[in-house]
């Protein structure tokens, strides 16, 4: 990238909460994949005489997200109207928060690496979504099933210092909403979109840009970066040849990243905000805020950093644990109780490896597997404890999600305990060199004679013989013929 | 204060009501008129006087998150726009 | 049988005693509908093959001897901003001219759940801006007293058609002056209780902060009757006071209360104010007086600030409220078909909204634009706050406020027209308690000497609504021309 500019980036991310009903009517709110305007009322539809009814719980979860991000709530809040026509949005106003946003001046922690990092968020608010737009060559098709589905607005401050920086920030955040239960965040139904208001500036100037470029409806992390990355290029050439680029808002037209130009906007559009009339104002209680609070789990960020201090693990192993609640829920039961850092660091490489694979493989989810967190982190115990190979323990894991049974009631079920008494395995070792002489004279100068020597012991105990521990005893008994 | 034709056309763009030129005037004049009916609040002192949005007194008014039935638009009767389950216009450029 | 001036208990004793079926009511009032309406233009709908099927099934309950509902079997209109299934709901407007609702207002549905009879919608100001009915796009609604003048706005069609004898009640709304207005001009009992009280779900919203349904009668007992029939809390209008349906039927007494103390502003009494008409609501006061009432004159601030404040609330929230007429999903859409969506949009409203709709959009527009806000919107907030507290100082002093309802008698059709503020200034006298939401009634209070109606209000601090009637009560029983 062009190494006279840096770039001022900003993020809106719009999140739909994860509710039943709507934000102000009660329609379903599981529209994703319906039948077109099948989820519409007088209200969302915006019939005459319809009136708005906030929903709690999207209330509730907002909220819980603006403390979780550590934000001042204003307990006193208030919806507004925001006025403007367009096809979507059939009241020709959105019910939104201009100036009492339900949280302000929070802040998001993540890592770059292993570089701690924050970035603040200027506000969060509550809104409604509006209408689904599609075009045709000549027609615009409306869906209002959208229209009323309650949306969270995250609006951060311009401090990202780099593109990873703003692609690790938006990766944290989905996360913590997940964490947090209020969105699913799912990417392809539309629930999480960016919008990156970007400009450049060269290397050092502490002056905020002359102009601002919006790009909108951005709708994954991965398009982010291509738009962030084709925008600096497309800012920095203009500046280049000494003009400024036009103030204007861009979308996309694929996935490409590539920005197209949508309207010019000279001036901020006028809103025309006032406090919404039909609905009364919110007042917000301490004990209610301590309520939600004594809700939030442990986030993300912090469940990462104590993996990595508590437990050791590396902070990549942490940061694939922490990928979804889920996941890194069934850890936590895995590891209950074990204090052995090593052995989590175990468990640890067994989930992210070989209950992944399982998982992949059979296409189940973690809560379809027929073995608990605690029978597996029994597994790998055994396997710790060296009461157990390798090999034999992926055939138990697959076993006991077979047959939902606890791994220690396989392997006595199977004898598959492993050898463990070597005077037994050098009386085996012993017979397969007996029984394949010709090889064991080969071993000085072929290096796979006495992996096939290994192979053999291994067929003969069954599996049921540490590799390793084979392995050097095969080696130590050929240094003796 | 005198609302001119500028003023009244851009006002006609917000509200996107699309007044001819011939008429602007007649709406400029309506529009001075009452502005110049609402002159009088200048004479109230109103510094630290706090806002009246909503007289009923209420806070906190929420509805519970249940979902219930939507409208059947199978038998919607303003169906001029409406083809084939979608509302369509010209396209939206 | 005689429909005139009847009230509900008249109808329904008739029904229970057999004098007449209510299939026989119902045509009877037909019957002078069919003569009268072409001219007066109360109704802008009617269903009479609905009406008298709605008749039958009540005929078929008192041969039964079957108890009946409290409103049922009673003839009733309703103004035509309130939704009603199936059919049109036009506000009287070129707008929704064809616009078939597709849901019931809460009121709608509580009145028909009491046993409702309807006939039919009646006239209005278009989207009830204005206090005359000649904003209507369906004609004026003449005056049944003298057809020479309006009847009154914006519930012209509704009074008209009680003060005609074409139903015996009729639902009205008021946003400033528009139940008692036209009540006063047609010599009828007209109630709005406080805001809050009645659902505005599916009615056609002008004001939101104003807007209240009303009655217009023959009777005080009929308003506290249809009132209660109607009021309480409504899930769907988050503005809805959380209380249960009202009882102020049950509770009427013909009484002045002990030492009552009306007030009586000395701003309602000046030469703004028609001399008859200040004559003769000053006799009526006077006989209250005598029959052991308190008077107290009392300073109010001066109504020409409520006009000013009503003019900016009101209209800012008109402007908002009429964005959702886009022609889109319903509503009038031009022959003329634009390339550009928004284009066509504006062309749509301009055809379909009147001159008064499209003046007061642009006023309230320009008052919430940026710059302006704080000098108009917010100030008119502000003196909002003024104003209520006046009203608070004076209800420390008196317990009711009593005077003239309008300025003036009904005045000549034509004079109004090319006067952008009338609606405003002929609501000078009920302006200052709609702000404040107050409960009030207007009553019969005498003619002038042309033989035009005279009303006179009475209203009181919020939720007071059965002193203000029971105080009317009195009043119709004792001393009602």
């Amino acid at each position: 990238m062009n190494k006279e500019f840096e770039f001022v980036i900003g993020l809106e991310v719009h999140l739909q909460v994860k509710t039943e009903s709507k934000m102000f009517c009660r329609c379903a709110a599981d529209y994703f994949g319906q039948k077109p305007n099948s989820r519409v009322c007088p209200v969302c539809l915006g019939l005459p005489g319809a009136l708005p009814v906030p929903n709690a719980l999207a209330v509730k979860k907002c909220l819980s997200l603006c403390l979780a991000t550590n934000c001042q709530i204003n307990k006193i809040s208030k919806f507004d109207r925001k006025n403007y026509f367009y096809p979507d949005l059939p009241k020709g106003y959105q019910i939104s928060q201009y100036d009492l946003p339900l949280g302000e001046n929070g802040f998001l922690e993540f890592d770059v690496d292993s570089d701690s990092r924050r970035v603040r968020i200027r506000r969060i608010h509550l809104e409604e979504d509006t209408g689904k737009s599609m075009h045709t060559n000549e027609e615009t098709l409306l869906d209002f099933n959208k229209s009323g589905i309650p949306l969270i607005e995250i609006v951060t401050e311009p401090d990202f210092v780099d593109i990873e920086e703003v692609l690790a920030f938006a990766k944290r955040l989905r996360q913590t909403v997940r964490f947090l239960g209020i969105s699913n965040a799912d990417m392809e139904k539309g629930q999480m979109r960016y919008e990156l208001n970007m400009s450049l500036r060269k290397v050092g100037s502490q002056k905020l840009p002359q102009y601002k470029v919006e790009v909108k409806n951005i709708g994954s992390i991965s398009v982010l970066e291509k738009v962030i990355k084709y925008e600096f290029e497309r800012q920095a050439d203009i500046l280049a040849s000494g003009k400024l680029p036009t103030q204007e808002t861009r979308g996309l037209r694929d996935l490409s990243g590539k920005t197209y130009s949508q309207r010019i906007k000279e001036d901020a559009d006028d809103y025309r905000y006032f406090p919404e009339p039909d609905i009364p104002p919110m007042h917000f209680s301490d004990e209610y805020l301590e309520e939600i609070k004594s809700t939030i789990c442990e986030l993300p960020q912090a469940r990462k950093h104590r993996y990595v201090f508590d437990y050791k693990l590396e902070p990549d192993t942490a940061e694939v644990l922490i990928t979804s609640k889920v996941r890194s829920d069934w850890f936590e039961e895995a590891i209950e109780k074990i204090k052995d850092t090593a052995l989590i660091k175990e468990i640890a490489k067994w989930l992210i490896k070989d209950v992944n694979a399982i998982i992949k493989e059979q296409k189940l989810k973690l809560s379809e597997l027929k073995f608990t967190p605690k029978q597996f982190s029994q597994l790998v115990e055994m396997l710790y404890q060296k009461k157990l190979s390798g090999t034999l323990a992926k055939q138990v894991l697959a076993e006991m999600n077979s047959t939902g049974d606890e791994p220690e009631a396989i392997v006595n079920r199977k004898g598959l305990s492993i050898m463990a008494d070597e005077t037994e395995l050098i009386k085996v070792i012993k017979t397969v060199f007996k029984d394949n002489a010709n090889v064991v004279g080969d071993t000085k100068k072929n290096p796979n004679a006495a992996k096939f020597l290994l192979g053999q012991v291994m067929k003969a105990t069954k599996g049921k013989a540490d590799p390793a521990e084979s392995a050097r005893l095969i080696a130590d008994l050929l240094s003796k013929e | 204060m005198a609302v001119n034709r500028d003023i009244t056309e851009k006002v006609a763009d917000l509200i996107k009501i699309a007044i001819p030129s011939s008429e602007i005037d007649h709406y400029a004049s309506q529009l001075n008129t009452a502005l110049d009916q609402v002159d009088v609040l200048q004479e109230i002192n109103t510094e630290s006087t706090p806002i009246t949005a909503q007289t009923h007194g209420l806070t906190n008014i929420f509805g519970e998150d249940h979902a219930s039935e939507s409208l059947d638009l199978d038998d919607y009767h303003n169906n001029k726009n409406f083809r084939k389950g979608y509302f369509v216009v010209k396209k939206v450029i | 049988m005689d429909i005139k001036k009847a009230t509900i208990k008249d109808i329904q004793e008739g029904l229970i005693n057999k004098s007449f079926s209510a299939k026989e009511l119902v045509q009877e009032y037909f019957h002078g509908i069919n003569s009268r309406n072409k001219t007066i233009n109360a109704y802008i709908y009617l269903d009479q093959e609905s009406a008298e099927m709605q008749a039958e099934l009540v005929d078929a309950k008192l041969k039964k001897s079957e108890k009946i509902l409290p409103l049922e079997g009673v003839p009733a209109a309703l103004k035509d901003n309130f939704n009603l299934i199936g059919t049109p709901t036009t506000a009287s407007s070129n707008m929704l001219r064809d616009y078939i609702s597709p849901y019931n207002a809460t009121v709608t549905e509580r009145l028909i759940k009491s046993g409702a009879l309807l006939l039919g919608k009646t006239n209005m100001d278009a989207f009830a801006h204005g206090s005359s009915t000649e904003t209507s796009d369906f004609g004026v609604t003449l005056n049944p007293y003298n057809q020479e003048h309006v009847a009154g706005g914006s519930s012209g069609g509704s009074s008209a058609a009680v003060a005609a004898d074409m139903c015996c009640y009729a639902i009205g709304s008021e946003t400033a002056g528009s139940v008692r207005g036209p009540a006063a001009w047609c010599n009828l009992y007209g109630f709005a209780p406080t805001y809050g009280r009645i659902s505005r779900y599916g009615v056609v919203a002008m004001g939101s902060s104003l807007d209240r349904p009303g009655v217009l009668a023959n009777s005080v007992y009929d308003c506290a009757l249809v009132t209660d029939s109607v009021s309480g809390k409504d899930e769907k209008d988050a503005t809805s006071i959380p209380e249960a349906e009202t009882t102020y039927a049950h509770n009427l007494k013909a009484e002045l209360n002990n030492n009552i103390k009306l007030g009586i502003p000395k701003q309602f009494l000046d030469d703004r104010i028609d001399s008859q008409v200040r004559e003769q609501v000053m006799q009526q006061i006077k006989e209250l007086e005598k029959k052991g009432a308190k008077l107290i004159e009392i300073d109010l601030l001066d109504p020409k600030y409520s006009i000013a404040v009503y003019t900016i609330v009101s209209r800012s929230e008109i402007s908002s409220n009429l964005a959702r007429l886009d022609g889109i999903r319903y509503g009038h859409s031009s022959e003329q078909v634009l390339e550009s969506i928004i284009e066509q949009i504006a062309l749509n409203r301009y055809e379909g909204l009147g001159n008064e709709a499209r003046q007061r959009s642009m006023t309230g527009a320009y008052v919430l634009s940026a710059g302006y806000y704080d000098a108009y919107y917010k100030k008119a907030q502000q003196v909002r706050t003024l104003i209520i507290e006046d009203f608070n100082k004076a209800f420390a002093k008196v317990d009711l406020i009593i005077g003239p309802t309008m300025p003036s008698v009904a005045p000549k059709l034509g004079v109004t027209s090319g006067n952008p503020v009338f609606g405003e200034l002929a609501d000078m006298l009920t302006e200052p308690s709609a702000l404040a939401g107050l409960p009030c009634i207007s009553v019969p209070a005498g003619f002038n000497n042309e033989g035009l109606p005279i009303g006179m209000q009475i209203f009181g601090p919020q939720y007071s609504e059965q002193l203000v009637l029971n105080t009317a009560y009195f009043y119709e029983k004792h001393l009602a021309k």
